[in-house]
């Protein structure tokens, strides 16, 4: 269902933010996370970061702690309304190197 | 600091996110000393400047350098240790030199300054912003994507990159869209989710959760998965460019093949026979693709390849008769004994050790699952097989055969097309062209297929270091990485992460689209105005530029399309970026030079041309008249010219439009802009 929303999402929205950049970016990843399972709250954050990187109020590199906390807080924030994906095993899928795995080598 | 002395206060009309180039200094450079200024008199920066410098006055040199200044790196793009810094030193000059610029952004000003000292062959950088001097190269942050050493070539325009932005080896176009609109910002988002998993994978250990492993195997799994990712980063980086360049040539294939078959097809002897032959082509591949997939579907059964596997599993399936299986098989059967009947079927009461007898003798023999897969056998075998053995493989001879015979059939439709191909191609030269121009394109078509082969061979060995199957190094770090959050306590986190991460990597890719194709769309709209009888047109925005009808494109159609580009690219960022090119009517067609001129001012915010006296006419005309008057003349030359100083003093002008240093002269005005003849003899610029 949430896919069939993308799709519509993304026929509605062709060109619609033609000659737009900032908007074109922001539609992109509206679509991309209306496609995905992840909630579009999810998405929102991510154009909300996007936004402050272009306003220059985030910092991506170099790295310094105030930088750190700060693109931590955002990822924090970001993972909290992430739902866990289902499709992933959570197990890894041979071997028994989940229990006996000497965390050395191969 | 700046040797701009005359720099007034930030004149504020600006925008906040345009960028300007106030001027630049030099002093005991092989360019000569000077302090040019693109500043008005009542603020704000002249829309267009024209910087006349006859050829010799180290055009070159300035340019090298203030790509220098605004990358911070050396005039060749590397690292200054590597350069050899006494190529820039005067004639005759000192010890020391120094090349200043001053740019203002976001209403701000920033000095970039690179002082030489050519006895010790060093460099040392400073930038000035708001809070004073500080060593090194420190741009703002907000213009950390355009003030590097690829992208400053945009615009302090590098002619070369003209060629570079269609040629599909190179990825300058696609860099330039990412960096103008700062789609870095998701690889950093990218790196931020990985260094969170870190931080937090390093909280729980110190915390003690998930501590079964010891920290020393823990710290070696992370290390094994970081060259993995590593080795990854690597691979898929170095497959992108060489994959893009494969669809490049198979375009550029596709379209040779069309020129050359619509040239032949205008010669009406070959006409027919090409079209023959090309029809009987057609036929054979689609009838090759029925047999092609009639003739798998039959392999799959082992019984159609030969009689020998019809007759074995004719053998398996009398030998389940022969004992009765599966009817004999049921586990089942006996459990239900043991368990509910007061008597076995030979009339015993049963008591408890006959029960516990009977279930564990059950066990040798098969259960219903077990039952119902063997009748499937015993059924499929009948129904497939038949009876007799002999002649279960007729259908696959048959299809074998009409392979072949599609195959002999494809290669002599090939043949005869190439025939006519050689000899249309042996009497007319431009079909000949064509054709050598697709060998060559098809070779490199094969030196690229032998170089892609490797990404799909398995890897043999546990140093990820050597590894190249991308899909197999992709199923290998999910797995370690899977395993190292298992160790330390953060499987939910860690499959979040790597949720976001795929989810980043998506917007990034569907970002460059649409703003590819939106900037398509754009170049094209300002190529129908420039070109309207040209047929040159932008097919779409990549990793490069690709053109349609590239072959027929000219240095100045090309150099026509970069233009476009550049300023289209311009026009859609937040950043208006000053554009300062080299001679930039030269390479460009006569009969367009006027609307290109006309289009450039209105383009940027600020258009800075190193021009020369062949130049001057319509396109220095449509400059002006593009920039609604608002354009300074300059001109600059060397004081050790005796004509071009008697000039001068011919002119009769005040001191204040007359700028003098120690090697030089800049003058500044129209009219002595358009008097001022450089009597030097350039071939390069002959036919201007």
């Amino acid at each position: 269902m949430k896919k069939m929303m993308g799709l519509m999402m993304i026929e509605n929205s062709e060109y619609q933010c033609d000659n737009n950049p900032r908007e074109v970016v922001a539609a992109a990843i509206r679509e991309v996370v209306a496609m995905s399972d992840q909630p579009d709250e999810v998405g929102e954050l991510i154009a909300s970061w996007y936004s402050e990187v272009l306003e220059g109020n985030v910092q991506l590199e170099p790295e310094t702690a105030a930088v750190r906390d700060r693109a931590f807080q955002e990822l924090e924030r970001v993972f909290d309304r992430m739902w866990t994906p289902s499709s992933e095993s959570a197990a890894p899928d041979a071997d028994g190197l989940w229990n006996g795995e000497s965390g050395v080598d191969k | 600091m700046s040797n701009l002395t005359t720099i007034q206060g930030e004149d504020g009309k600006d925008d906040q996110h345009e960028v300007r180039l106030l001027g630049w200094s030099s002093s005991g450079l092989r360019c000569p000393d000077c302090v040019v200024d693109f500043r008005k008199p009542g603020g704000g920066t002249h829309r267009v400047t024209l910087l006349q410098m006859p050829n010799g006055t180290g055009k070159t040199t300035t340019l090298q350098l203030l790509r220098a200044s605004l990358s911070g790196r050396s005039p060749n793009g590397g690292d200054w240790t590597n350069y050899s810094i006494g190529e820039l030193r005067k004639t005759g000059g000192g010890d020391t030199g120094e090349f200043a610029v001053d740019l203002l952004a976001q209403g701000k000003r920033w000095s970039f300054r690179l002082k030489f000292y050519f006895d010790r062959n060093e460099v040392d950088l400073f930038t000035t912003g708001p809070s004073g001097e500080d060593i090194g190269f420190k741009p703002p942050r907000t213009l950390e994507p355009f003030l590097n050493a690829n992208f400053v070539r945009f615009f302090v325009f590098d002619g070369e990159l003209a060629a570079e932005l269609t040629d599909a080896t190179k990825q300058n176009a696609g860099e330039a869209v990412d960096a103008m609109f700062q789609l870095n910002a998701f690889s950093s988002m990218q790196l931020w989710g990985k260094r969170y998993l870190e931080s937090k994978v390093q909280k729980q250990r110190e915390g003690g959760a998930g501590a079964t492993q010891t920290s020393q195997g823990i710290e070696k799994k992370k290390t094994y998965v970081s060259e993995i990712e590593s080795r990854l980063s690597d691979l898929k980086s170095e497959f992108e460019k060489l994959d893009e360049e494969r669809k490049q040539l198979k375009h550029e294939e596709l379209e040779l093949i069309n020129q050359a078959r619509e040239a032949v097809r205008q010669q009406a002897e070959y006409r027919d026979r090409q079209d023959t032959a090309l029809k009987e082509q057609n036929a054979c591949d689609l009838r090759l693709k029925r047999v092609r997939t009639d003739l798998l579907d039959a392999v799959r059964d082992p019984h159609q390849l030969s009689p020998a596997f019809a007759r074995a599993m004719l053998e398996i399936r009398r030998g389940f008769d022969e004992v009765k299986l599966p009817e004999k098989s049921s586990r089942e059967w006996f459990r239900e004994i043991a368990d509910n009947a007061d008597k076995c079927i030979c009339g015993t009461t049963l008591e408890l050790h006959h029960r516990e007898h009977i279930r564990r003798e059950s066990e040798r023999y098969l259960g219903s699952d077990a039952v119902v897969l063997l009748d499937r056998i015993k059924q499929d075998v009948a129904q497939k097989v038949g009876e007799l053995p002999e002649g279960s493989d007729t259908n696959v001879r048959r299809l074998s055969a009409e392979l072949e015979e599609c195959l002999d059939k494809l290669g002599r439709a090939e043949e005869a097309y190439q025939r006519v191909q050689v000899e249309a191609a042996n009497e007319n030269p431009e079909i000949k062209q064509t054709r050598e121009r697709l060998e060559v394109i098809q070779q490199r078509q094969r030196d690229l297929a032998a170089k892609l082969d490797r990404f799909d061979r398995p890897n043999e060995t546990d140093r990820p270091r050597v590894w190249n199957n991308i899909s197999e190094i992709e199923r290998e770090l999910t797995r370690q990485k899977l395993i190292l959050a298992s160790q330390t306590g953060t499987v939910e986190l860690s499959k979040k992460q790597r949720a976001l991460d795929a989810l980043l990597h998506k917007v990034r890719g569907l970002a460059r689209n649409r703003l590819g194709e939106s900037l398509t769309r754009d170049v094209n709209a300002s190529l129908d105005e420039l070109m309207p009888d040209n047929r040159v047109r932008l097919e779409s925005v990549g990793r490069s530029l690709k053109l349609l009808n590239r072959g027929g494109a000219s240095v100045g159609e090309t150099l026509t399309v970069a233009y476009s580009f550049l300023t289209r690219l311009s026009h859609g960022s937040r950043f208006g970026l000053p554009l300062i090119v080299d001679t930039p009517a030269a390479a460009v067609d006569q009969h367009i030079r006027g609307e290109i001129g006309r289009s450039l001012p209105r383009m940027v915010g600020q258009f800075i041309a190193f021009t020369i006296s062949p130049e001057r006419g319509p396109f220095i005309e449509a400059l002006a008249e593009g920039s609604d008057g608002d354009v300074q003349y300059l001109t600059l030359f060397r004081s050790s010219n005796e004509r071009l100083m008697r000039s001068l003093d011919a002119a009769g002008l005040v001191d204040s439009d007359v700028r003098t240093s120690a090697d030089a002269r800049l003058v500044r005005g129209e009219a002595f802009f358009n008097m001022f003849q450089d009597d030097s003899k350039y071939e390069k610029h002959a036919a201007i």
